[in-house]
Parts: C-alpha cells; sequence; structure tokens
C-alpha cells in the first residue's frame, strides 16, 4: 500500500505519518500517495480527528526540487503548452487545500524541519502544532522558484500581506516565536510531547468542531 | 531627478524612490499628490524592483491642509473628481507588482497616512505619529483608507483611530498591526532601504512580479483561480530553472 506515508487510527484519531526518513522528503511519489490517501482512505474512515507528523526528528523538508523541475520540464517539451503542465500540477495544490473542506479537524503536529511544499501542506492543516526547535519557512525563491502549492494563498490569508512578501521574497526560515507573532501558528510544545499534546487537541478540537470553523 | 505635482522621483539601483516634498509637513495640495501619468511612466520598467515612499525632510507628510481642502471643496463635482483621481492613484500603487515599502518619518496624517497603507510594507522611525484627523472636521478618509485599515486591522481597533481621530505613537501602531516595522535610527529611510535591497536584490524582475501577483491574487481571487496561477507562475519558473542548469 503505502511506501512513504504511513497511515494507522486509535481511539478514533487518524495518524498520516509522512514516512521517508531521514528528512521525509516528497518527491512524486508522496504526492501520489498523499492523493490516494486523501481520496480514497480518510473520508471513510471512521475518524474523529487527523493528526499529520513526520517520522523522526522532522516533519519535512518539503518537495525534491530537482524532480519536480525534472517532472515539469519534460512535459513542458513535449506539450509546449504552460497551461496544461500545470493542470497536471494544480492538483496537489487542489488536494493540500482540499484538507479544509474534511469534517474533521486536521491537525500538523510540526517538529524540525517543515520547509517548503512541507509548509504548505502544515498551513492547509486546521491547527498547527509546533515543538519548540522546529525550523519553518518558504525557502523557494532562494532558488529561483517560489511557492507552487498553496503558500502563496494560505500565507497571505494567515498574515498580513507584509509579511507574506517578506517571508516568501526573503526565502528565509524561522523559529516558532516568529511563526506565532505572524499567527501562522497556534501553538509552541516541548518537542518530547508533541504528539501527545497533538492528540490531547484533536480530542478538544473535535468535541465541537463544525466545518463552517475552517478558514478557506 | 523627476518631479511630478509635489512628489520627486529618483532610482537608487533597481529600487525607485518617491519623495513627497511640500513644505516642511509635505502637506498634500490635492489627492493627486502625484501625476498618474508620470507614475506610470516611471515604474514601466522591467528592471525596477522596489519602490520606497517617503516624505522630504523630517515628515512623511500631514495630509491634505484644511485651506486647500476648503478651496478644493467649492466645487462639488471637482471634489469628487479630485478624489476619485486620488484613489485611482493609491490603487495603482497598491497593485504594482513590486515590493512598495513607505519610509515614514514625523507625522503621517490623513492622506499621508492613506497613502502609506496603500504601500505592501510601512517602516516607521520610532518617533512617527499617525492620525486621521479628519473627523475633526467633520470628515472621514476619503482615498480608500477606512476599507484598507480594516483590511489590516479588523474592525477592532479602527474605532478610535477614524473616529476619534485619536493620535498614536510608534509603538502602538506596530502593536495594533498599522505599521510592520519601526526602525532603530532616528531616519526609517536606511533600513527601508535594507529591507527592500535584502528583499529584491538577488531575485531576478520575474521572479518578483510572479511572488506579487500571487499574493495580490490571494486577496482578489477566488481560491480555485488563485491557486491555478499560482502553479502556473511555479512552472514557468521551474522551467527557467532547468533552461539555467
Amino acid at each position: 500500500m503505502f511506501k512513504v506515508l504511513s497511515w494507522h487510527i486509535k481511539d478514533n484519531i487518524g495518524f498520516l505519518q509522512l514516512n521517508n526518513p531521514p528528512s521525509n522528503q516528497m518527491g512524486s511519489k508522496f504526492f501520489e500517495e498523499f492523493y490516494w490517501w486523501r481520496t480514497e482512505i480518510v473520508e471513510k474512515a471512521d475518524i474523529k480527528a487527523v493528526i499529520i507528523y513526520g517520522n523522526g526528528r522532522h516533519f519535512s523538508s518539503g518537495a525534491v526540487i530537482d524532480d519536480l523541475i525534472g517532472i515539469i520540464s519534460r512535459s513542458y517539451r513535449q506539450s509546449n503548452d504552460i497551461k496544461k503542465v500545470s493542470e497536471f500540477l494544480n492538483i496537489n495544490s487542489h488536494v493540500f487545500y482540499s484538507l479544509k473542506e474534511l469534517k474533521i479537524p486536521v491537525i500538523a503536529a510540526v517538529n524540525g524541519v517543515c520547509l517548503g511544499s512541507a509548509f504548505e501542506l502544515a498551513l492547509c492543516a486546521d491547527y498547527i502544532i509546533c515543538g519548540e526547535k522546529a525550523v519553518l519557512g518558504l525557502p523557494e525563491t532562494t532558488f529561483g522558484l517560489m511557492p507552487g502549492c498553496t503558500g502563496t494563498l494560505t500565507l497571505t490569508k494567515l498574515t498580513s500581506k507584509a509579511n507574506a512578501i517578506e517571508i516568501i521574497l526573503s526565502g528565509n526560515t524561522f523559529n516558532p516565536e516568529k511563526a506565532l507573532e505572524y499567527k501562522l501558528i497556534n501553538k509552541i510544545v516541548p518537542s518530547k510531547k508533541l504528539l501527545e499534546i497533538a492528540v490531547k487537541t484533536a480530542n478538544s478540537l473535535s468535541k465541537s468542531f463544525c466545518k463552517e470553523l475552517k478558514l478557506v | 531627478m523627476d518631479k511630478s505635482k509635489i512628489s520627486f522621483w529618483e532610482r537608487k539601483g533597481d529600487i525607485g524612490i518617491i519623495s513627497l516634498s511640500n513644505g516642511k509637513e509635505n502637506y498634500l495640495i490635492e489627492p493627486e499628490f502625484i501625476d498618474l501619468a508620470d507614475l506610470k511612466k516611471w515604474t514601466n520598467d522591467d528592471q525596477l524592483k522596489g519602490i520606497i515612499i517617503k516624505g522630504s525632510g523630517r515628515n512623511f507628510s500631514a495630509g491634505a491642509s484644511l485651506n486647500d481642502l476648503i478651496r478644493i471643496a467649492e466645487n462639488e463635482n471637482i471634489l469628487s473628481e479630485k478624489i476619485s483621481a486620488g484613489k485611482e492613484i493609491l490603487d495603482f500603487i497598491e497593485d504594482l507588482n513590486i515590493p512598495v515599502v513607505a519610509s515614514i518619518n514625523g507625522v503621517c496624517f490623513g492622506g499621508g497616512l492613506e497613502i502609506a497603507l496603500a504601500c505592501h510594507i510601512r517602516i516607521a522611525s520610532p518617533s512617527a505619529l499617525f492620525a486621521f484627523p479628519e473627523n475633526n472636521l467633520g470628515l472621514i478618509p476619503g482615498l480608500g483608507g477606512i476599507y484598507r485599515l480594516i483590511q489590516l486591522l479588523g474592525h477592532r481597533d479602527i474605532y478610535d483611530l477614524i473616529l476619534s481621530a485619536d493620535m498614536v505613537n510608534a509603538d502602538y501602531a506596530k502593536q495594533i498591526g498599522l505599521i510592520d516595522h519601526i526602525s532603530e535610527s532616528k531616519d526609517s529611510f536606511v533600513e527601508a532601504l535594507n529591507k527592500i535591497m535584502s528583499l529584491t536584490h538577488d531575485r531576478s524582475p520575474e521572479l518578483i512580479h510572479y511572488v506579487m501577483t500571487a499574493i495580490h491574487n490571494a486577496k482578489k481571487l477566488n481560491q480555485s483561480e488563485a491557486l491555478k496561477i499560482e502553479t502556473e507562475l511555479f512552472c514557468r519558473l521551474a522551467i527557467k530553472v532547468k533552461k539555467n542548469q
């Protein structure tokens, strides 16, 4: 079934683990499996909340950039049509953003690095809890790219335009304190207690959760 | 250096600098503090990566002077035309696809504050002062300032600023989110320039345009449309990166 994700349910909470250690990089396999999980699995599961987290010390270092630009360039050489190329890639954005269509709360539990597409995924969750040593950011512009998987949208909705511009154009990483100040995350906890607190949060949020609480 | 109405234009490398210049307080004689055609001409430049708007001397701008306002208001049609033209200028600035930083020293009142609010990032000196004195004259901010303020602060903090015409200092302005940074030095310009340089100097004009477009779209378009364009811009950059490898 899954190779770079793992999925289990405990006490009616679904745990989606990014499972490609050491840094849980997101290659094309990840995007395939995440699509499968979102469209075929999560809505059929008898759960009251979802927790997304990384295997080991890190949430995820984000997409495998070279793979991604390779795929895009090949596809562009074949079709010579940028709209077709991006239509295909746009599926990933819609699947990420569609976490907001779930009727249950989605919690991102973030330890270690959470960069690029991984941070974009976390920003699509309803609630972000960070371990105190987490490193967050959208570094795409430092390699001549930009966030391409919902980041420009979610960031601008959550924080001010000024912050969004500075975060994206500088590409600088930042710590959870700064993220809290930007209103991008909800809570900072000791790294060792991250999952325990995520479960508590899942329990308390799911008690009175309604779809209208999702920020769209 | 070029001049248009009360504004001067100057290039510092890839950055354009607009200085409001009219006496000590840089009063806006009319809402058109710059001629839109000139502004369009100056900014129609593929190599331009950012803009700073500042006041000449010690103040940003004290806004409209009462005398000028009364003079313009004598003819209702002219007043409404001038306000529309002023709005159009500020909308143009806000929609620019390069970052625009307001460097604010001293007073930043009324129309001056409305100009600052149309900028993307606001950096103020520690002694800067902000107010909408309009209500003292039985007026409200007329150049889109109320709308921008609600977008920026939500409804909670705007009543004091607009209805009671309270004057606030830089610390309070930072606290409520009216400004983004307070400079360490007395003159905010150095930090405004550093900020815009640090955001743009290693980035291509194209990349800057794409990022700004995507961020503007997040406020303007529905999510599906915004995401579609974001992915497309990303793909364009990816193809370019691959070519340069």
